[in-house]
């Protein structure tokens, strides 16, 4: 969210935020981020929000690492250092397989993870901006940009009001 | 006509709400502990005392100081490393397997089974290091270029794959068990009155604001993390069945034993979660969250896992005989069946094969305290499976002039202890001081708690 000044419609209860963020999609208004205690699937769809690409990148991670992995196994057992065991061939893909697969896990997962925190932008000691302090707890937080015109403030504000939201209110964020 | 399933019960009983539910799973974190917690945690840490004792001499006198010998030259340092990584499996099985499935039991306990995962993965992971005997050489097994050639390791070996398997499960998991508590830690950080404690768990939460943003990405590394580690499970208990599947030794070189290990781990697993769950639920006070539907489910899957494991013991015994040679026969009919050790065969069978039976019947299953000791049972069968497999098979292999039999000196004991120690010592620190039940997801699948008015 880039600092501006938003319209906050403050619910308990998560139907009652669904309902309400239905309503102000049906006026096609934009909804900029929706805060929630607990992950409530299917919201992205309804208020027309940001979806992540992580689970494609996990995918890319995983090829790259296979590659990876079965490169460095043929470097490491053909031509850096050879060595016989048994008179079996020098590459021997079917027991590869099982490192192959094994490091491809941990390369896909340390990559996502990083990914997901470069995503979030998340690190040691990031001051956490909440939004209202219950977004962790109990409440639910619908933010939309405030317009220039009063008349649309007047309506997001009535739609939230009689839509259950305990508390409607504007706050700046940086 | 049609048959009618029941209504499922709640996940959660009682009407509660969602700061509710935050002040009751997080009381603990709040309040001082009682007198027990520090009893246990004191007796922990004697327990680890002897095991570090114990690894002190292990490594300045040698592998000398243990009970082994020529023939049996795997003991309690290979039966303890199975058993333990078995027991890590609970955490997967439950957390991952059981989101992979859609399962939303799940979210009572996923959270301390994925620590007992931990802890467990932790103590099992010493013991590869400390049986090499010069554990200031370890670096060696590590596939790094160096100028001893440079020498690389047998990428075709069991015990390397073993090497990398569960250093990946140790990160895999770990990974999954933190960032499912970021939710959870900014929620802790916002009630705890501390300016330490603030600090601390917001420097942990790493800067969670909840936003769908946050919670989309979560969802997705929860289920990459996920589909990774349930694989994990699979072939990580398959390598380590293959550093006994490989080698020629009779009652060891059958390919029943990767599916029979991943799947006896699985077992293990789910019968301490059992063990730690009624314990926890009933100390904690969590008996709304952790229900006896939950204890119900479970013991189901224990009767499931528990017929495969006796169809695996017979297939072995079958199989033995079927072959026709004579080493098999001698090791499953003369030595394990009938012999030395016959009395643990048995009581293995009879642990892990017979008496999960009894939780077919209704009453046996919300008999908490029977099902407490039978997970107990569970846990010490598959102790003794592992000693089965390990022990009767090198003492009597195919020359019987190298026949020996073993004894576990009391340093093998000592780090086993140790080992136990380290096990509770974890736990009561993740009780104290870490969300035992995942909050965020025991919200997510709580009832509604106020009526909606419809305009």
């Amino acid at each position: 969210m880039n600092s501006k000044k938003f319209i906050l419609g403050i619910f308990k209860e998560e139907d009652l935020m669904i309902k309400a963020i239905k309503k102000i999609r049906e006026k096609e208004i934009k909804i900029e981020e929706v805060f929630m205690p607990y992950p409530v699937h299917g919201i992205e769809d309804i208020a027309g929000l940001h979806k992540t690409r992580l689970m494609g990148a996990a995918v890319l991670f995983g090829i790259f690492g296979t590659a990876l992995v079965f490169y460095f196994l043929y470097w490491v057992t053909v031509e850096s250092y050879p060595l016989i065991y048994g008179g079996k061939p020098l590459y021997t893909l079917p027991s590869h397989v099982v490192i192959t697969f094994v490091l491809m896990i941990n390369i896909t997962s340390g990559l996502s993870v990083i990914s997901f925190f470069i995503a979030n932008k998340f690190y040691p000691g990031k001051k956490a901006d909440l939004i209202h302090p219950g977004v962790v707890d109990d409440t639910f937080v619908v933010a939309i940009n405030k317009p220039e015109a009063e008349d649309e403030v007047q309506i997001i504000m009535n739609i939230f009001s009689t839509n259950g939201a305990t508390e409607v209110t504007e706050k700046f964020v940086k | 006509m049609f048959y009618e399933s029941p209504i499922r019960d709640p996940y959660i009983i009682g009407k509660k709400s969602y700061h509710q539910i935050s002040n009751e799973i997080l009381e603990p974190i709040d309040r001082k502990h009682n007198r027990w917690w520090y009893f246990i945690l004191y007796l922990s840490i004697i327990a680890m005392s002897i095991g570090g004792y114990s690894l002190y001499k292990t490594f300045t006198v040698g592998i000398g100081s243990w009970g082994l010998n020529n023939s049996v030259s795997w003991g309690w340092d290979i039966i303890n490393f199975v058993w333990w990584i078995g027991i890590g499996h609970a955490g997967t099985a439950f957390s991952i397997f059981l989101l992979v499935l859609r399962q939303k039991w799940r979210t009572s306990i996923n959270r301390s089974a994925e620590a007992m995962t931990i802890f467990a993965v932790v103590c099992a992971g010493l013991y590869p290091m400390v049986h090499m005997g010069r554990i200031w050489l370890c670096f060696y097994i590590f596939p790094y270029p160096n100028t001893r050639g440079p020498l690389w390791l047998n990428f075709n070996s069991p015990l390397f794959w073993d090497v990398v398997a569960i250093s990946t499960y140790v990160l895999a998991s770990a990974t999954f068990w933190y960032l499912g508590m970021l939710p959870d830690f900014a929620l802790i950080k916002e009630r705890v009155k501390s300016k330490v404690s603030k600090f601390i768990y917001g420097t942990l939460s790493l800067g969670w604001n909840a936003s769908s943003r946050n919670w989309n990405r979560f969802e997705a590394i929860s289920y990459i993390l996920g589909g990774l580690a349930a694989a994990l499970v699979i072939s990580v208990h398959s390598i380590v069945s293959m550093d006994f599947a490989t080698s020629v030794i009779p009652g060891w070189h059958t390919t029943i034993f990767p599916p029979f290990f991943v799947v006896g781990a699985i077992f293990s697993g789910f019968s301490m979660v059992l063990t730690l769950v009624i314990i926890m639920r009933k100390a904690y006070h969590l008996q709304d969250y952790i229900t006896t539907s939950h204890i119900d489910a479970i013991t189901r899957v224990l009767i499931f896992i528990s017929l495969i494991m006796g169809t695996a013991y017979l297939t072995e015994l079958f199989m033995s005989w079927y072959s026709g040679n004579g080493f098999e026969i001698f090791t499953f009919y003369k030595n394990r069946a009938t012999g030395d050790y016959s009395i643990a065969f048995w009581l293995m069978i009879l642990f892990n094969a017979i008496l999960p039976q009894l939780f077919w019947s209704k009453r046996m299953r919300s008999n908490l305290t029977l099902v407490f000791i039978i997970s107990l049972c569970v846990n010490v069968g598959m102790w003794l499976e592992r000693f089965i497999i390990v022990v009767t098979s090198l003492s009597k292999d195919y020359l019987p002039s190298n026949w020996a039999t073993y004894t576990p000196s009391y340093i093998e004991v000592g780090i086993f202890v140790g080992t136990l120690g380290f096990f509770v010592f974890g736990l009561c620190l993740f009780l104290r001081f870490l969300p035992v039940i995942a909050v965020a997801e025991v919200k997510s699948v709580n009832n509604r708690t106020t009526e909606i008015q419809e305009h």
